[in-house]
């Protein structure tokens, strides 16, 4: 298992020395000075100079990448051109939001999808099985900001139940900051007024970003589970006389889970990735938001930073779902 | 089977179209709206902007969002009476100006402290003053021209210009840049940045209200500075929330439920203009749309081509349709210009021509030009912006009926902006909006029709010179009496719509949207929400 994870390890080291030179080649060829940017509108040509100098923008393209790899090493990734502070910092800052966010997705996927695929196995061709497939059609098949614009309308404005968007209620002020997750700090903290308010206000985020990956889990559990059901050890247990719980939960499902590992690690990767249109209907202030602002506004420290981070997000999730094969699979272990 | 399967699709697809009915029905049926005399939370005040603020330090910062926010907490040492087109005291009570504009003393109102005890001062001031030139970003262009400041007493702080420039009294009554700052706080945390990074979430200024908390791209929580100079005496309110909402429908849905009072972004109403006259009907939300300080101008280059010829260019005058962009593209709200300053502003001059579309006239101008069939291109530059798109489409739909061809060409901001500068490449047309940063009429004259504006010195992007024009600006800026410099803009601008270096396509109007129980509200085209004045009732 060592040799897997040094291996994984050094294939991020390679993977991010890739990533930034092609993100860093690429921002570096579009021909836009982002320092008039930054200067603003009005700006004199000796404020424009005084950016490029404060960034760094006045040397040659060669120096600056020798600048920006020393600062990587540093764990430096520049100075955001929009904050005007680390990207590093800024991060650091909305990370935990889009990662609380997508856990929650994963987690809602996870809890409803699985058990409605082994539901849709178990009734396969009845009215149950239909309907779940109806439904995780229509689950896969809704847009995500129609979805979450719908779900605005029935929840806050015609129900009065659910906020609008955000991650706390106005005027209430975040929990100590440990995780930076909203709601497993206000857990730590004990206080049960915000833990009340980080779930109301993620459920709809939650429900919005996680409802296409659920019809995906749904849909792979259901044809896992079908072809799980159908072997022959299955038979043999049923014919021993096992109660079917057991047979299905047991048996059966620990096999059929397989493909859905792979499957919720891919979507979970995608979700941190493509939170920006859930992010961008709810108001979540997450790494999406941000990087949709970066590329808006063509702040390249932050637009690197960002890919760095899905990079190193993508191949660290992979170890992941490699290693939980390690641990379902004893055929890994052999071998 | 099959029938099952339709039977089931056909069911899902009436839930879910009776769901969405169920939501898109009329706030008054919904049940939920409260009643427009109830008043919601009286004493927090909710504004919602679209963004959040990149820096608190005015030094750095002067985009609208950011002056939302720290106008709440700073304040400048006169402010601009919207109404009555005049210079107020603020901070300070009086001022004299000398004739030839280049020296300017302010006399400080006594007793008045910073939120962390400090008085200020005329030493104060300038620090502050100082710190911004120093910084040289953002504002500070606009405070290009100070040569130092003095302290003469300690109430008393005096301007030193390096040559005369008028418009400083103006410069100073917007909320951009110009604040008194603590200089404890800038001492104190001074890491060889002028505390820069610390006054990006920090603010230590005089005003109303103080920064308790900052959730970035959430919400900025104000409360009362309970030392404020000017008391708290009369209606106010106790707490203000500026909230970060980014969509547009949220916005509106907030203001609807009465969950926020204002959308707060002046400069760039968060109504869609097709959607106004929904807004302004939805119980208890008030909508009021104001003279604006931006205009939108189509710019056109006079140094080179034939849109050199001041008769092609008259001729693109005549042949653009006003009416048709303000009624169908910005749904009648926005005004034809007349001349170069807004309406509105001091100076504009309500006697100058408000030009239609007349084809006919267009052709004869073309046709005196010696280009009776048209037969030439014109390359024409748009930013990223879909209203600019279909003007410049509608615009060359127009010039193809006249023989001219039009090569739009879509290009980012800055990559527009480097081509525009290039003198010997910049295109024939161009669409910009452009907005005055202060209330004085230089604003829009000096950076885009002075000679001195050429290129990356200002916005004189279509290269355009008349001596006689550049001598009535350059003197509106060297004296002080307002009377004689407005007829020195009036001259000018006579100048200026008979050689048209532009196309005044509209002047904006400026779209404020609140609940109703928000009073005290004045708006300010130069300035920011009068978080002072305003309370709920």
């Amino acid at each position: 298992m060592s040799g897997l994870v040094g291996r994984r390890l050094f294939l991020l080291g390679l993977v991010l020395a890739g990533m930034s030179v092609i993100t860093f080649a690429v921002s570096h060829l579009v021909p836009a000075d982002p320092a008039r940017l930054v200067a603003g509108v009005h700006a004199t040509a000796s404020q424009v100079e005084t950016v490029r100098r404060e960034y760094g923008l006045d040397l040659p393209v060669g120096a600056q990448y020798v600048r920006y790899v020393r600062g990587l090493l540093r764990g430096d990734l520049g100075k955001s051109l929009v904050t005007r502070r680390p990207v590093l910092q800024d991060l650091c800052e909305f990370f935990p939001a889009t990662l609380e966010l997508s856990l929650a997705a994963i987690a809602l996927c996870l809890l409803v999808g699985v058990p409605l695929g082994v539901m849709s196995a178990v009734y396969r061709e009845r009215w149950l099985d239909h309907l779940m497939r109806v439904v995780a059609l229509a689950g896969s098949s809704f847009p995500a900001f129609w979805l979450g614009l719908l779900l605005q309308m029935v929840f806050y404005r015609g129900l009065h139940v659910l906020p609008l968007g955000g991650r706390l209620d106005l005027f209430q002020s975040p929990p100590p900051r440990v995780t930076g997750m909203y709601l497993l700090d206000s857990l730590l903290a004990g206080d049960a007024g915000l833990v009340h308010s980080s779930l109301r206000h993620l459920a709809l985020p939650a429900l919005t970003l996680g409802m296409a990956a659920m019809a995906m889990i749904t849909r792979m559990t259901r044809s896992a589970m079908l072809d799980v059901l159908n072997r022959d050890y299955i038979r043999t247990a049923r014919a021993k006389g096992l109660p079917a719980r057991t047979v299905i939960f047991k048996h059966a499902l620990k096999n059929a889970l397989f493909p859905v590992i792979t499957l919720t690690g891919l979507e979970i990767g995608s979700l941190l990735g493509g939170s920006v249109l859930v992010e961008s209907v709810f108001d979540w202030p997450g790494v999406g938001l941000y990087a949709l602002k970066a590329v808006q506004s063509m702040d390249f420290p932050a637009i690197m930073g960002m890919t760095l981070l899905v990079s190193t997000c993508y191949v660290f999730i992979n170890l992941v779902v490699d290693l939980s094969y390690y641990f379902v699979d004893p055929r890994t272990r052999r071998a | 089977m099959r029938s099952k399967w339709f039977v089931l699709g056909i069911a899902l697809l009436v839930v879910s179209l009776l769901v969405a009915g169920c939501g898109a029905r009329k706030p008054a049926e919904s049940g939920g709206t409260p009643p427009a005399a109830q008043v919601k939370n009286p004493d927090r005040l909710v504004v919602l902007i679209g963004d959040d603020p990149g820096s608190l330090d005015p030094a750095e910062s002067m985009d609208p969002f950011t002056t939302a926010v720290y106008s709440a907490s700073y304040e400048t040492l006169v402010r601009y009476d919207a109404e009555k087109g005049e210079v107020k005291p603020l901070l300070a009570d009086s001022w004299s100006v000398s004739p030839d504009a280049t020296e300017y003393v302010f006399k400080l109102h006594p007793g008045i402290k910073f939120t962390d005890g400090t008085e200020l001062t005329a030493e104060a001031v300038k620090t502050s003053f100082d710190r911004l030139i120093q910084m040289n970003k953002g504002p500070a262009y606009m405070y290009a021209s100070v040569k130092k400041i003095e302290v003469v007493d300690p109430l008393t702080v005096k301007f030193v210009l390096k040559s005369p420039f008028a418009p400083f009294l103006y410069v100073l009554a917007q909320p951009a840049g110009g604040v008194a700052i603590s200089p404890k706080a800038i001492a104190e945390h001074d890491q060889g940045d002028r505390a820069s990074g610390w006054l990006r979430d920090h603010m230590v200024g005089t005003g109303p209200y103080v920064l308790d908390n900052w959730v970035r791209g959430q919400q900025i929580i104000l409360k009362q500075n309970p030392n404020y100079w000017r008391g708290w005496e009369g209606k106010h309110v106790k707490e203000i929330a500026i909230q970060v909402v980014k969509e547009q429908s949220s916005q509106r849905l907030l203001l609807e439920q009465g969950d926020a009072d204002i959308l707060g972004d002046m400069a760039a109403p968060r109504i869609p203009l097709s959607e106004f006259d929904k807004v302004s009907q939805l119980p208890g939300v008030k909508v009021t749309e104001y003279s604006g300080s931006s205009e939108l101008i189509i710019g056109i280059n006079c140094l080179r081509g034939p849109t050199k010829d001041v008769r092609v260019r008259k001729a693109l005058t005549y042949a653009l349709d006003y009416d048709g962009i303000i009624k169908s593209i910005y749904f009648g709200h926005a005004r034809p210009a007349q001349g170069p300053i807004p309406y509105g502003l001091w100076s504009h001059d309500a006697s100058l021509p408000v030009f239609k579309q007349d084809l006919e006239k267009a052709k004869q101008l073309l046709a005196e030009a010696g280009y009776p069939k048209g037969g030439f291109t014109l390359k024409f530059t748009v930013e990223p912006n879909e209203n600019y798109l279909k003007i410049a489409q509608a615009f060359a739909t127009t010039l193809a009926g006249l023989g001219i061809k039009v090569d739009i060409q879509q290009l980012p901001w800055a990559t527009e902006l480097a081509l525009l500068q290039d003198k010997d490449r910049a295109p024939e047309l161009y669409i910009t909006g452009w907005y005055g940063d202060y209330p004085d009429p230089d604003s829009y004259m000096y950076p885009l029709y002075h000679s001195a504006s050429w290129g990356a010195n200002g916005f004189n992007l279509g290269y355009y010179k008349n001596a006689e024009v550049d001598r009535y600006i350059g003197e509106a800026q060297g004296i002080s009496d307002q009377a004689r410099r407005t007829e020195l803009y009036q001259k000018a601008q006579k100048i200026l719509v008979e050689e048209v270096p532009v196309l005044w396509v509209l002047n904006q109007t400026a779209i404020v949207a609140m609940r109703d129980w928000v009073k005290g509200f004045h708006y300010n085209p130069f300035g920011s929400i009068p978080y002072y004045d305003i309370y709920k009732e």
